[in-house]
């Protein structure tokens, strides 16, 4: 493309630093945002989707600037700031995150950020005119009347009026309050509207309203959006691309049509799934993820999405059916947290047997744990059966460390030992899955074969 | 202006504004400097041209000397009027629902009736009851309708009865030992309350909402500076430092009210600075940064208005603190003799509080209806000073 983005970020990533002890040394850090890249560009709107906790909302915070980036670049090409060259050190002169003060200033009235949640976005001791009439006031419109004036415009034009200028937000609904919402973030004219979550905290009926007044102002301001949701409908009625994040990583980018129709990432499909559909004939067969989100102090290694993923790639030489294999890989999780109780299996296992004679069997609590992680009582392979067999003796033993290194060698899957790189699927479509790396494509294809 | 300038947002030319951005003042801002410059001139003008006997107003044929502290006395009173009573008069909308709120607690109206009696007294009160003067010949005189033993007695100056001596109008609550009247000396005692109340609290609130509100939002290592100093200073013997410097310099009242408002604000920083920090927890508050608005914005217009009913409350309960440890010390002989307050009438008469307990009882009432109006008004203020409980109630 020879349009130059509007604002494109590069490997942006903030790390929370995690302290302890008397000196406060860092021990760690949670990686909230670990290496996003996206560009925007003059006006479009791309989602950012993700469940909570995955890091959108700290990706926004950091690319407004509200909280200072840990590493990486965020080129804004707006407010008469176009076609600038790169300084010779790599630098570039737009990079938000190294703006002084003044460029700071000046970067604030060009991209604007709405917040979530309408109960808590305006100041309770202010009326709502008088807070958005500060955005213009703290850039040095001294004019009262301009001020003034200037807001009670646009006020009608978000579709409250006038006289509500002089209203405290208590005596607004959360719909109405969204729109005084965009009202102060529109009044400085900006480039870049980031909206955090805009109509999460909405009902559905005025989400729709705060969905398309969005749509409007863009079109009749040329406003480019970055709309941050965990709710794949909504932003499949505004976006015009999406970027689908999974703790603190983008793994799929794409035009949102694209990325709908013909998701590549497994996160992705498992998102798109969870859309309700409004046929009740048509049966929703949702993928349901199991597991939480891993803590992203400590990432998984790899692919970051291999514990909870139901297409996690099985080793060369093992073929089992995947839905047996996402059991192993999950059962070889616990075991190495040291989730899994084994007394209480017993107990569980007693109780099933009606409590008949003064004990169970071993091999009634590893049945227990067969059942629980959806395992077959025999595996097709006959050699990761004898493994897997094994490892459930010593676990029921009380030998667990044992166990899960059986389990660990035997059932690693490639997932977890490779970082995907981007995939292009043709138009700015990309994803990061170890599936789409050729080899790996063409063993899954052979597999398919047989 | 020729053309009329565009009023839409979009229209702005912020290259021209920005660039023509001057400094501007809020009404309340200028008019406390249009009365707060000449305030400082006249006392530039009392220290410096005017030799220490000479009244202030000699030049105007009047013979009216201000005493040093009056000049920060009357500066707390303009702050009071521009940045308390002039914005409720601002905000008519918001008065009348914090008056409406207020008024359902009816002993706290009382009690507001009887703090603004106090100030107006106390503000306006010298100018017409002369301050009490020492008359030996006058001592121990009874108050009016009730009588005293002539043994006990001075020169009566009412009727004698069957030996006992009863009171007359000039000392409507009768006289101490050394003649002075115990209504003049209520009257200003009055104006002494207000000006510990008004001084003290000024500085401790100026302190405590500083320190609380920057600490809350400045966090990290500011947040820990700012509150291991307050933990140092409350740990602090300040009555040991007070006789220290007594024993030193000599006590004043102007040394007493410094030391209160001084040392007393420790409490009021953290329990402001608790509330401060949900407030910056908002997404309010976030707005206002993404605005590019400085930190001194941030924490003069939303952090400390945000945290005003922590800041008002904590107050009306200082004051009553304040005026109870001048009463304190006055009596136990550490107060400033020359004054007269509360706590210097009842110190003067606790030797004869055998025949003559009005000597303390009148200030001693005075005392404690005092400290319980505030009290009553400061429970008042915290339930009508509550919009967001309001507004979470309305949800």
């Amino acid at each position: 493309m020879t349009e130059q983005p509007l604002l494109s970020v590069r490997t942006l990533k903030k790390h929370y630093p995690i302290r302890q002890g008397i000196l406060s040394r860092q021990v760690g850090a949670a990686k909230a945002v670990d290496g996003i890249s996206f560009d925007i560009y003059r006006g479009e709107t791309v989602g950012l989707v993700g469940e909570s906790g995955c890091g959108k909302s700290t990706a926004a915070t950091s690319i407004v600037r509200l909280e200072d980036p840990t590493d990486g670049e965020v080129v804004f090409n707006g407010g008469g700031r176009e076609d600038k060259e790169r300084n010779s050190d790599g630098t570039h002169p737009n990079d938000v995150t190294k703006f002084d003060k003044q460029e700071l200033k000046a970067f604030r009235r060009d991209v604007q950020m709405v917040f979530q949640d309408p109960s808590s976005s305006f100041d309770p001791r202010m009326s709502v005119g008088s807070s958005v009439a500060e955005m213009l006031l703290v850039h040095g419109m001294t004019d009262k009347h301009r001020r003034r004036a200037i807001v009670e415009d646009l006020l009608e034009r978000v579709g409250l009026s006038a006289e509500d200028y002089d209203r405290y937000p208590h005596e607004f609904s959360g719909g109405q309050k969204q729109r005084i919402a965009l009202a102060r973030a529109l009044v400085l004219n900006p480039e870049l509207l980031v909206a955090d979550e805009p109509v999460s905290a909405l009902d559905v009926s005025v989400q729709a309203e705060i969905l398309s007044l969005i749509s409007d102002l863009q079109a009749e301001f040329g406003l480019s959006l970055l709309l941050i949701s965990h709710d794949m409908s909504v932003i499949r009625k505004v976006c015009d691309r999406v970027a689908v994040m999974y703790l603190g990583e983008i793994v799929e980018i794409g035009d949102t049509e694209a990325v709908f129709t013909n998701p590549q990432h497994p996160y992705t499909e498992a998102l798109l799934s969870s859309i309700p559909t409004p046929d009740p004939r048509t049966r929703a067969e949702g993928i349901e993820l199991t597991g939480t989100v891993p803590d992203p102090v400590n990432p998984p290694s790899g692919c970051r999405f291999h514990t909870r993923c139901h297409r996690v790639v099985q080793p060369e030489g093992l073929d089992v059916e995947q839905s047996v294999w996402r059991g192993l890989i999950d059962l070889r999780y616990r075991v190495k947290g040291g989730q899994i109780d084994v007394e209480t299996l017993r107990e569980n296992a007693l109780a099933a047997e009606s409590g008949d004679g003064d004990g169970v069997s071993d091999e009634a609590v590893t049945a227990e744990i067969r059942t629980e992680f959806d395992l077959p009582d025999r595996l097709s392979d006959p050699e990761a059966d004898r493994a897997l067999s094994e490892a459930l003796d010593k676990l029921v033993d009380g030998d667990i460390e044992d166990a899960a290194e059986l389990l660990d060698s035997t059932f690693s899957t490639p997932c977890e030992e490779t970082t995907p790189d981007y995939t292009d699927h043709g138009d700015g479509h990309q994803s990061a899955c170890i599936r789409h790396s050729d080899e790996i494509a063409s063993a899954e294809l052979a597999a398919d074969d047989d | 202006m020729a053309t009329q300038r565009p009023d839409r947002f979009d229209q702005v030319d912020w290259d021209e504004v920005t660039e023509s951005s001057g400094f501007s003042l809020t009404v309340n801002a200028k008019g406390l400097l249009a009365t707060t410059i000449p305030l400082v001139g006249l006392a530039v003008y009392d220290w410096q041209v005017l030799d220490k006997r000479t009244p202030t107003f000699d030049a105007l044929g009047w013979d009216f000397d201000v005493p040093g502290l009056d000049y920060l006395f009357a500066f707390t009173i303009l702050l009071f009027v521009f940045y308390v009573a002039l914005p409720l008069y601002q905000n008519p909308r918001m008065t009348r629902y914090y008056w409406k709120e207020f008024k359902r607690n009816r002993p706290a109206v009382v009690s507001l009736g009887w703090i603004a009696f106090v100030f107006v007294v106390g503000l306006i009160g010298p100018l017409f009851v002369a301050a009490p003067e020492q008359s030996v010949l006058h001592s121990y005189q009874p108050p009016m309708y009730l009588s005293v033993d002539t043994a006990n007695a001075g020169t009566c100056l009412g009727e004698t009865a069957n030996g006992r001596c009863f009171g007359t109008w000039q000392y409507p609550l009768g006289t101490t030992r050394a003649g002075k009247g115990v209504f003049a000396g209520i009257v200003h005692g009055m104006t002494i309350s207000m000006k510990i109340g008004f001084i003290a609290t000024f500085i401790a609130v100026l302190f405590g909402t500083t320190f609380g509100t920057v600490s809350a939002y400045a966090g990290g290592w500011v947040d820990e500076i700012l509150m291991r100093y307050v933990d140092i200073q409350a740990s602090f013997p300040t009555l040991v430092f007070y006789l220290l410097i007594i024993y030193t310099f000599g006590g004043g009242l102007w040394l007493l009210i410094l030391l209160l408002g001084i040392f007393s604000w420790e409490g009021m920083a953290r329990y402001v600075r608790s509330k401060a920090l949900s407030v910056t927890e908002e997404e309010y508050i976030k707005a206002v940064k993404v605005s590019g608005a400085s930190s001194f914005r941030v924490v003069r217009r939303h952090m400390v208005p945000n945290t005003a009913s922590s800041i008002i409350t904590d107050t009306t309960l200082l004051i009553p603190g304040f005026l109870l440890a001048e009463a304190q010390l006055s009596f136990l002989g550490l107060g400033d003799p020359t004054v007269a307050s509360w706590g210097q009438l009842i110190a003067a008469g606790r030797d004869a509080l055998a025949f003559a307990p009005w000597i303390v009882l009148a200030p001693g009432l005075m005392l404690f209806l005092t400290i319980l109006a505030f009290n009553f008004v400061g429970d008042a203020l915290l339930d009508a000073l509550n919009p967001e409980a309001a507004a979470e109630a309305e949800r």
